[in-house]
């Protein structure tokens, strides 16, 4: 086994073009448990961590670019406006996961369960993807493109993720104890666009990737239209309406019945995640913060 | 392949499997067994260590990562026969049962009392999530958790 | 004069008989009201500066000079036959210096028989298949993917009711049900007993199966030292160790050392030797040098033992009144591939409740999945599951308090074994502990299901029934040094329950000397004999013997003291590590100026366990009180609060019983609500390999814990008064949780662990 340590990006893109065998490890949360309990022995490895490109992390041009090697702490200390974004990341293991953890990471590995995943798919992000001959950005779902499989090139390395800056209520809950994945059962995140007056929301652990739920997005924002509640916030839209939204938030989950046989229950847990965030964010407008 | 990494305050120097994690060298090569490993998964907080000042599973680092890099370990909180009071607090309070998790929570803990010196309870509970413990039920190491911050918060002018 | 006395002795859950050597007189129990100077005091762990500080060496620390490390390659089959295994592409591999398997290894019985150290047919995923043993982890590892095997697989059966069933895929030879029957207890006409009942309850339980995960996965280290063999092992008995690895090897036993003086948690998966303790001896014995084989939390979850599975059914019957009248219990345990002891499910159902018609009936049956091992309170905490639930059931059911259908029904005799308890406090637990969480707080359970709506909290409760006596035989050995200080060696081991501490306050409550001037060794097989850590036994057996040792060190002194002093032995006093004359406390000499003036080691003292009383049952008692909140909607339960009270007789460290309380009551909360276990069927794969799919308890989730204790010595037990209080916190905790769910909610889950998807699931059920 080959274990290369660039220090700039350039070094690593070079390597990665010769090399289109090595696995990149940065926080190392899941490629060394692989190494350590003999379940992948890849030819060779490439250390992003000492690659300052994939530290950047802050707002560029009215967008959030986050660096694939920032970990989840630095997410939570300088991204705290990005409020589901920073839930999200408190929901990531422990601080000694969160200290190594990356968003880059949890791309990388495109697990259905990685809890920053309905984040960017929420946020509707671009993934920024570099090889040898430049960087380019690709939609998030062109990117996850299923279960455990990324667009990336095989001489690529994913730099970060970009998403526009959007003012309004949101958040990210999830259903089941942390850190034991048998039982993540579903997490969802929800998005509030006041400019664009549209509802996003996206769900993990209960399908082959993250899914978002456009039926029961679009059905959401024309209630809150009807309703009024895009212009005054006390203006709520009925219960009934609202529980229609979480049934077909509920509807878009794709979950399979696992040895537990929790399918239907996946389902109905994404309802109750529906149902509350949709809550959750209609107070905290009406709380005043439109922001 | 050679690593050269400063383990508590001393250059080390040793040779490992490239595939070896920084837990495989303090333990297997440098002797160094008081980060304990115990599910080499990053989800029991037992090899517990400092990199860089930063609060990391050994097991989870790669021994390469850790090149040129500080290290510190269990080990270099006690000096000479002296507990670190962490550690005390631990004993005072019952906080040790068989004590293979006990010194990657004295990690955590001494981590956690650097950035928040009288932390509440969810804050503790929060700052040991990664830490797993299967005997003690876990209510002494939060007395020996509050113990500790008295302490250290009494001893500092 | 030494004589040998027959006893019947329970240990876990099941009575024994057994010979033991009785050396002379045991001591009169210490009494009720007896003052104590170190006994019964918050004394902190003796080795604690050790554990915290990173120095404690346990056997998964020990890379002594030399050392090669061993992996094993484990079947992927759940039943197998090797029809060809070749090893030379492993044997060239870098590093690799040897590769065992059946072929160049001799068949060694292993598992009563059942098996073979390297059998050529392959019983779950996970069964060993050959060593490698390299010169690192990391090439040993890798070597085991060149080890070439041809399998021929074979049908399996993974669950216990489909291998019941006629033509079934065979486990061993003699059929699928462990002593080819099942086992039954009876007294009464249960029937009968129904035919007088107001009211019946019968309830379905499942209980899953369930990891130790002790943090220390297992592992042995060995070396030869000329024709010594020398092996640290992480072990609840190293005097067992030392007999299972003889007899493998073939060595006579005083050729064999095991060590065990740090050990990082065992909860009764280490009872015995393991594959993995054998295949080091035998590899270092080829390759003369130190091996080490030391478990990987995957391998811990596969090969390591379980508790394992039940489907239990039980039927309860009561007068209106809440008399009891009938119970009737089936119940079957999965007891994996190679579990040669059936699991005592039944033990709550037969004995717990005064009731005169109970029948019994209990299956043990073998599957092609990972052998069944002892885990704190087999049987008990599963068959109190069953028991507490359908009692709790019934008194709603009646609209009696759950309590007070208890008090109803006390059982003031053993009615299993007919003959009187050694004591029983349970009266006194039960009210403590109902004081603590305010019992009387507790609402009536919903007659229809809440299935929305805000969280709802409930109470719920469940009792503890278990052995925990201890027994004879155990040996102590003290010895007093010039300066004062004395030493005590006893052949225990501590597995992390502060044995080395509390067996430490004995001997310095005799010897009237401060605990620091004592110093306990443990774990080494040339200290005197004690028995395997479990059952909750290891202080009520080696405390005894400690406690003998010490008083026969003591009465030598006394005895110098009064040469020196020229008075009769009957005239000293020992107090506070001074010897004086009584009355006179000037005219004396302090402990260390009398050794000083004696020769070197004269004053020391042997001691050992007296047999138990005979004709009387000595159980430990207690019960646990919890309280829950339920998220209708989701499903999710939160414990709020435990409170447990037990009487397990005198308490000798208040501090170590409250962390042994807090870590049993943990456990059961793991298995009450998260801890699961799953073998896929189709595969016989373990699905769970490690602390990412299955679900230890986090300081996050846990309850406030309130530990109180009856702390009344037993007054014929043992010369202590003391009882083991290893296992009984762990007993009746999945119940209570269960019983509080079912309180809040009105509906009862009785598949554990109780899951949010259960829960809503079982609120669907009734809609």
């Amino acid at each position: 086994m080959d274990v290369f340590v660039p220090r700039t990006l350039d070094e690593a893109l070079e390597i990665k073009a010769a090399r289109p065998d090595a696995v990149p490890i940065a926080g190392g949360t899941d490629l060394m448990v692989e190494l350590n309990l003999n379940r992948r022995r890849p030819r060779a490895l490439l250390d992003v961590s000492r690659l300052a490109e994939l530290r950047r992390c802050g707002r560029e041009d009215g967008a959030v670019f986050l660096g694939a090697g920032v970990s989840y702490t630095r997410v939570i200390a300088e991204l705290p406006e990005c409020v589901p974004l920073a839930q999200a990341s408190r929901a990531v293991g422990s601080p000694q996961i969160r200290n190594r953890g990356t968003v880059g990471g949890n791309l990388g590995t495109a697990s259905p369960a990685g809890d920053a995943l309905p984040v960017l798919a929420a946020y509707d992000a671009e993934i920024v993807v570099a090889t040898r001959d430049g960087a380019r950005a690709l939609p998030w779902a062109q990117f996850l493109v299923g279960p455990k499989q990324t667009a990336l090139p095989p001489d690529g390395l994913i730099l970060g993720a970009r998403w526009r800056i959007a003012r309004g209520p949101g958040s990210f809950s999830k259903v089941g104890t942390r850190n034991a994945m048998v039982i993540a059962i579903a997490s969802l995140c929800l998005v509030l666009d006041e400019e664009q007056r549209a509802v996003r929301v996206a769900l993990g652990s209960v399908g082959p990737t993250v899914l978002r739920a456009p039926d029961a997005e679009a059905y959401a924002a024309e209630a809150m239209a009807r309703a009024g509640t895009w212009d005054d916030p006390a203006a709520l839209p009925a219960p009934r309406e609202i529980e229609e939204w979480a049934q077909r938030v509920a509807g878009a989950a794709r979950p399979i019945d696992d040895v537990r046989g929790t399918a239907a229950y996946r389902r109905h847990a994404c309802a109750a995640l529906a149902r509350r965030a949709l809550r959750w964010a209609l107070e905290d407008r009406r709380a005043g913060g439109r922001a | 392949m050679r690593v050269r990494v400063r383990v508590n305050g001393a250059w080390r120097t040793a040779e490992v499997w490239p595939g070896a994690s920084l837990l495989a060298l303090l333990r297997d090569a440098l002797g160094l067994c008081g980060s304990k490993n115990a599910c080499e998964q990053g989800e029991c907080g037992s090899c517990s260590v400092w990199l860089d000042g930063e609060l990391v599973c050994a097991c989870l680092v790669l021994a390469a990562q850790a090149d040129g890099r500080e290290v510190r370990t269990v080990e270099g909180l006690t000096t000479g026969e002296d507990l670190h009071p962490v550690q005390r607090a631990f004993v005072e309070a019952g906080a040790v049962q068989c004590g293979f998790c006990t010194p990657g929570f004295v990690v955590a803990v001494v981590d956690l009392l650097s950035r928040d010196p009288d932390p509440d309870e969810p804050r503790i509970r929060e700052a040991l999530s990664g830490n797993l413990c299967r005997c003690t039920g876990y209510q002494k190491i939060l007395d020996a958790v509050r113990l500790a911050a008295s302490k250290l918060g009494g001893s500092s002018p | 004069m030494p004589r040998i006395i027959k006893q019947r002795v329970e240990f876990e859950g099941r009575v024994e008989e057994r010979n033991v050597v009785i050396e002379g007189d045991d001591l009169p129990v210490w009494p009720a009201g007896e003052r104590f100077q170190v006994i019964g005091t918050p004394v902190t762990r003796v080795d604690g500066a050790q554990r915290a500080g990173g120095t404690a060496r346990y056997t998964a620390d020990l890379y002594p000079a030399g050392v090669l490390h061993g992996a094993i390659l484990r079947s992927p089959h759940p039943h197998a036959r090797i029809r060809a295994l070749r090893t030379s592409r492993a044997e060239q591999a870098p590093g690799v210096r040897l590769v065992l398997s059946h072929r160049n290894t001799d068949a060694i019985p292993w598992y009563n028989g059942m098996s073979r150290i390297f059998d050529t047919e392959l019983r779950y995923v996970g069964d060993e298949v050959a060593l490698v043993v390299a010169d690192d982890a990391a090439a040993a590892r890798d070597a085991l993917d060149l080890i070439e095997v041809e399998y021929e697989p074979l049908p399996h059966v993974i669950d216990p009711l489909e291998a019941i069933r006629p033509g079934a895929p065979q486990v061993h030879p003699q059929g699928n049900v462990l002593g080819g029957a099942p086992e039954r207890y009876a007294r009464g006409d249960v029937e009968q007993g129904f035919l007088a009942a107001d009211a019946i309850v019968e309830l379905d339980v499942t209980t899953p199966d369930v990891l130790h995960h002790s943090m220390e996965t297992h592992g042995s280290v060995a070396w030869w030292e000329g024709d010594t063999l020398v092996i640290w092992d992480s072990t609840q008995h190293i005097f067992g160790v030392r007999r299972q690895v003889a007899a493998a090897l073939r060595i006579p036993l005083d050729r064999v050392r095991v060590l065990s003086p740090f050990m990082g948690g065992g909860f009764g998966g280490k009872n015995n030797a393991g594959k993995h303790t054998v295949l080091a001896a035998l590899a270092s014995r080829r390759l003369g040098r130190p091996v080490r084989i030391v478990f990987t939390r995957a391998e811990e979850s596969q090969a390591a033992g379980k508790r394992p599975r039940s489907v239990q059914r039980i039927r309860v019957g009561a007068r209106s009144d809440g008399t009891l009248v009938a119970i009737d219990y089936w119940g079957v345990s999965s007891i994996g591939a190679y579990r040669a002891i059936g699991t005592p499910l039944a033990g709550p159902a037969t004995e717990l409740y005064a009731c005169p018609n109970v029948r019994a009936e209990t299956l043990n049956v073998f599957t092609h999945t990972g052998p069944a091992a002892a885990f704190r309170a087999p049987g008990y905490v599963e068959g109190t599951c069953a028991l507490e639930c359908a009692i709790e059931a019934l008194a709603d059911q009646l609209e009696i308090d759950p309590l007070e259908l208890r008090l109803r029904n006390y059982a003031e005799a053993d009615q299993v074994l007919g003959r009187p308890y050694s004591s029983k406090f349970l009266r006194e637990a039960y009210a403590m502990g109902a004081r603590a969480i305010g019992w009387e707080r507790r609402a009536l359970t919903p007659r229809s299901p809440v299935r929305d709506g805000p969280p709802r909290r409930g109470l719920g409760m469940a009792t503890q029934l278990w052995g925990g006596s201890g027994s004879a035989p155990a040996y102590a050995e003290v010895r007093l040094n010039p300066d004062g200080t004395a030493e005590v060696r006893i052949g225990t081991q501590d597995i992390g329950t502060g044995t080395k501490t509390a067996l430490t306050q004995i001997a310095a409550e005799v010897l009237t000397l401060p605990v620091g001037k004592v110093t306990l060794s443990l774990g080494d097989t040339d200290f005197p004999y004690s028995p395997l850590s479990a059952g909750s036994q290891t202080l009520a057996s080696c405390g005894p013997a400690v406690r003998m040792a010490a008083d026969e060190a003591r009465r030598h002194l006394i005895d110098a003291a009064a040469s020196l002093l020229e008075v009769a032995p009957e005239d000293v006093r020992l107090e506070g590590g001074r010897l004086f004359v009584a009355g006179v406390p000037e005219r004396g000499l302090a402990i260390a100026e009398l050794t000083g003036q004696i020769g070197n080691f004269t004053i020391a003292g042997r001691g050992f366990r007296g047999p138990n009383p005979d004709g009387v049952t000595i159980r430990t008692w207690g019960a646990q009180f919890a309280e829950v909140e339920v998220d209708p909607e989701t499903g999710e339960v939160s414990v709020l609060r435990i409170v447990a009270c037990h009487d397990v007789g005198r308490v000798i460290n208040p501090l170590q019983y409250q962390s042994q309380i807090h870590g049993g009551v943990i456990q059961g909360l793991g298995m009450a609500l998260r801890e699961e276990h799953v073998t896929d069927p189709e595969t016989g794969a373990v699905l769970d390999l490690g602390f990412d799919a299955y679900a230890v308890p986090r300081i996050t989730g846990i309850p406030e814990i309130v530990a109180l204790a009856v702390d009344k010595p037993d007054p014929i037990a043992n010369n202590l008064g003391v009882k083991g209080v290893g296992e009984p916190p762990i007993i009746p905790t999945p119940a209570a949780i269960a019983n509080a769910v079912a309180n809040a909610l009105g509906v009862r889950v009785t598949s554990f662990p109780i899951t949010p998807a259960k829960v809503r699931a079982e609120l669907g059920r009734r809609a």
